[in-house]
């Protein structure tokens, strides 16, 4: 109980420090702005610890984040030059489909949510609908390597919040 | 030729480029056969275009709080994007507020290759 | 800032609005109203980057604050997202890789 709550506080300062660093970027560093920053950081703590109370303890990977980034960064290149590519085509090149992907990632914690945020951003793919078990894809072309793709994506976010997935496949056994 | 001429430059062509993403996003969103294949060009198209015109203007920002504050207003856009993209996949594909299951890779009726 | 750049910034904030509006004949054609909300995205996008173009090119810096406003507005809509992707009450303790099979 006393390391949680060592830990929530950790968590919160660090958390403070993030919010501060942002109110001085946005502001130019008037100091005079405060007066409304401070009251507002405090408040932004206040919410975050209640809503804090009710999700799984956060882990990130700093190495694990630095790849993701790349990774993200790269993709949204691939993915603008792709479907500009296709469009562009004297005969549109697309297949348009869903397709079923199914979860490897953990239904607590934010790894879903951000794995549908940037599914959607990446080459040819767009989060539909999200189940419990399974995740519906449009893809742009549907007999192109979705799952493959799906699947890296899901590596390089399980790798940014340190969690272990289960081996490609396993699941249709 | 300066080093702030090359500076001005690089930040034209890449404000360049973005523009061409944008054009490539309308000319998707017009040429598309249906409403989830336009979500496509939407989201990727415009959001590496917008990348591209934030990094251009990145390179002439007067102060690191001006760099910030741009790569600020791209990650948001990003988020809202994808946010607003899922909510209208979402509806689109549950329009019975179920899943419709007529569609998929092989129902040849969604294979349109050419579009209007 | 050169004279050559202005005008160059001008110009690339008119084509940024010019291909919008070429999007948006999309949106005049429909069919479906889920085509509004790509009118949405659409503008939203587009408008961002229309904003810190002519925040540079008219040397008004308030605008970066104009297209901030804009695009943490746009994100509000995040807050449907999760509830909508449902943030299930998972039990504590729950074997993290354990698979759901049907």
């Amino acid at each position: 109980m006393r390391r949680q709550r060592a830990a929530l506080s950790v968590r919160s300062s660090a958390l403070g420090a993030l919010l501060a660093l942002l109110w001085f970027v946005l502001t130019g560093g008037a100091v005079s702005s405060w007066i409304v920053g401070v009251p507002t950081i405090a408040a932004a703590l206040v919410l975050a610890r209640q809503i804090e109370r009710l999700t799984s303890p956060l882990r990130l990977d700093p190495a694990g984040v630095l790849g993701f980034v790349t990774y993200f960064l790269r993709e949204s290149v691939r993915g603008g030059i792709d479907v500009a590519g296709r469009v562009s085509a004297r005969r549109l090149r697309v297949a348009p489909g869903l397709v079923r992907y199914r979860w490897r990632l953990p239904a607590d914690g934010p790894a879903r949510a951000l794995f549908a945020l940037s599914a959607s951003l990446l080459p040819g793919t767009l989060v539909a609908a999200v189940g419990e078990h399974e995740v519906l894809i449009h893809a742009l072309d549907a007999k192109g390597p979705v799952p493959a793709e799906l699947a890296e994506l899901e590596q390089r976010v399980a790798g940014l919040f340190a969690l272990r997935l289960s081996a490609p496949g396993a699941t249709d056994a | 030729m300066t080093g702030e001429d090359v500076r001005s430059a690089l930040s034209l062509t890449l404000i360049g480029a973005g523009i061409a993403f944008f054009l490539a996003g309308s000319i998707g969103v017009l040429r598309l056969p249906d409403l989830l294949s336009r979500l496509h060009a939407l989201t990727k198209a415009d959001n590496l275009g917008l990348g591209l015109v934030v990094l251009g203007l990145t390179l002439q920002a007067d102060d690191a709080f001006q760099v910030v504050r741009l790569l600020l207003v791209w990650l948001l856009v990003l988020f809202a994007s994808s946010v607003a993209c899922y909510l209208v996949a979402h509806s689109a594909t549950h329009a019975n507020g179920e899943p419709t299951p007529t569609v998929g890779p092989d129902n040849p009726s969604m294979d349109k290759r050419d579009g209007r | 800032m050169p004279e050559w750049m202005t005008v160059a910034l001008w110009i690339a904030a008119a084509v940024v609005l010019a291909t919008i509006a070429l999007g948006l004949v999309r949106v005049e054609r429909g069919p479906s109203n889920g085509d509004r909300m790509l009118a949405a995205q659409l503008l939203g996008t587009g408008a961002v980057a229309v904003l810190l173009l002519l925040a540079r090119a008219a040397d008004a810096p308030a605008l970066l604050d104009v297209a901030l406003v804009l695009a943490l507005l746009a994100s509000v809509a995040g807050a449907v997202f999760v509830r909508r992707l449902g943030v299930q009450p998972v039990q504590r303790g729950q074997d993290r890789t354990a698979e759901d099979g049907p």
